[in-house]
């Protein structure tokens, strides 16, 4: 998540708001009440509600190229309108404790392209956006080799670290090393491809025994080399 | 996932001539946040998104009528089908951009946003099931499709059942963890 760092209340003028967005490039501001608790929110959208539209544009600034006399009337329109007004009281949100995965999951099947982070005694820590969504695509090499070497092959492998040489360059792991069976070469494969984070992998991985004989399964033949798509 | 599986194919584009005041008609209408600029053979010329759309007087007398090459982004940063959605995500994030144009041999066949990335999350729990029992039963790691019982709620697996050891434990709850549109896993395994 994303610390809160703009927040307005409940009688904070539409300009106001306005502005705020503006300056912090944000499309949405929280409404918190004088214990910071969160009221509502305010988006692009309500903003843009004001003017009885049917179906509310998705940017203002598009909206104005069309139209800019409509600035003025917003402007007009504005002077008395404060966040209570406009603001959408039902807010989803999430709770600081969550998985990630959860909130992405909540955000899209809400509808919702923010998600506020609420405590238990409902004040603000923050918002999730959908920037922060993508994170888990964007780890750094560093992060996914530590993932690899503590939770995958240590914790849940149970393979001896020195057996087992990890490295990754830009989210392409490649793996060293010699295991006792070919299965747990596979399977470790198979779970280094599912780490958040990476692109690719190369598997040079060596085992002493063979315990899936060949014409058993799909898994049957050894995967060498490139195991999913490499980098362009 | 490929970015074959999360993209837009439902494609609304412009051409260089398009007048810049349908142009924002056009993203208002369809609620998107850019379009790619194309020629007749479908090669992507640019990209013209909401922040290249400036409120000007258009129209007024001796200001010229601005189109779609006047203003749009170049060079394109495109993506191809076959990319990884973590690629994808990597390239939207270095390049600071919100979509790109997807290409077959060089000629535009969808968009990917940001969001698209996301879709994953959209997965049903019996598509989610699916896949869990695939991953858990099918490659195999041991372990037994009759004594561990998968259900799926909200993104949510549960996992009921008995395993050989710890280390079988580990694997299984790992394996379901990682499946596509798994938000959690709850374990509910014992050691037999």
């Amino acid at each position: 998540m994303t610390p809160t760092v703009v927040v307005g209340h409940e009688d904070t003028p539409f300009k106001e708001l306005v502005r705020s967005m503006a300056e912090h490039r944000v499309s949405g501001v929280p409404v918190v009440s004088t214990e910071g608790r969160l009221v509502g929110i305010v988006t692009e959208a309500d903003l843009l509600r004001v003017e009885a539209h049917e179906q509310p544009p998705r940017n203002l600034l598009v909206e104005l190229f069309i139209d800019r006399r409509r600035l003025e009337e917003i402007e007009r329109l504005a002077d008395d309108i404060r966040a209570r007004d406009i603001m959408t009281r039902d807010v989803v949100t999430v709770a600081p404790d969550r998985p990630i995965d959860e909130a992405a999951r909540r955000m899209i099947h809400e509808g919702v392209k923010r998600l506020p982070v609420v405590d238990e005694e409902g004040r603000i820590l923050g918002i999730v956006s959908r920037r922060d969504l993508l994170r888990p695509f964007l780890r750094s090499d560093q992060e996914i080799r530590r993932e690899i070497e503590e939770d995958l092959v240590i914790n849940t492998m149970w393979i001896d670290p020195g057996a087992v040489t990890v490295a990754v360059r830009a989210g392409v792991v490649s793996l060293r090393g010699t295991v006792d069976l070919k299965s747990t070469a596979q399977i470790l494969e198979e779970l280094v491809r599912r780490v958040p984070g990476v692109v690719g992998a190369e598997s040079e991985l060596r085992y002493r025994n063979d315990d899936r004989k060949v014409g058993t399964g799909p898994l049957a033949e050894p995967r060498w080399g490139l195991i999913e798509n490499q980098v362009r | 996932m490929n970015v074959r599986d999360v993209m837009t194919t439902r494609l609304i584009t412009v051409t260089p001539q398009t007048r810049l005041k349908e142009l924002a008609g056009l993203l208002v209408r369809n609620r998107i946040g850019g379009v790619p600029v194309v020629d007749a053979e479908g090669h992507v010329l640019g990209i013209v998104s909401e922040s290249d759309l400036q409120p000007t007087r258009e129209g007024a007398p001796g200001r010229p009528i601005r189109t779609a090459e006047h203003v749009m982004t170049r060079p394109v940063i495109t993506l191809t089908e076959d990319d990884t959605v973590t690629q994808a995500a990597r390239v939207l994030q270095r390049h600071r951009i919100k979509r790109g144009p997807v290409l077959r041999q060089g000629v535009l066949v969808g968009m990917i946003t940001r969001g698209d990335l996301l879709r994953p999350y959209l997965r049903t729990d019996s598509e989610i099931r699916a896949d869990v029992e695939e991953s858990l039963f099918g490659d195999s790691i041991g372990l037994v499709a009759g004594r561990v019982d998968v259900r799926v709620e909200g993104g949510v697996v549960l996992l009921k059942g008995l395993v050989d050891g710890p280390r079988q434990r580990a694997l299984t709850v790992r394996l379901a963890r990682t499946v596509e549109g798994v938000i959690d896993v709850v374990d509910d395994l014992d050691v037999a």
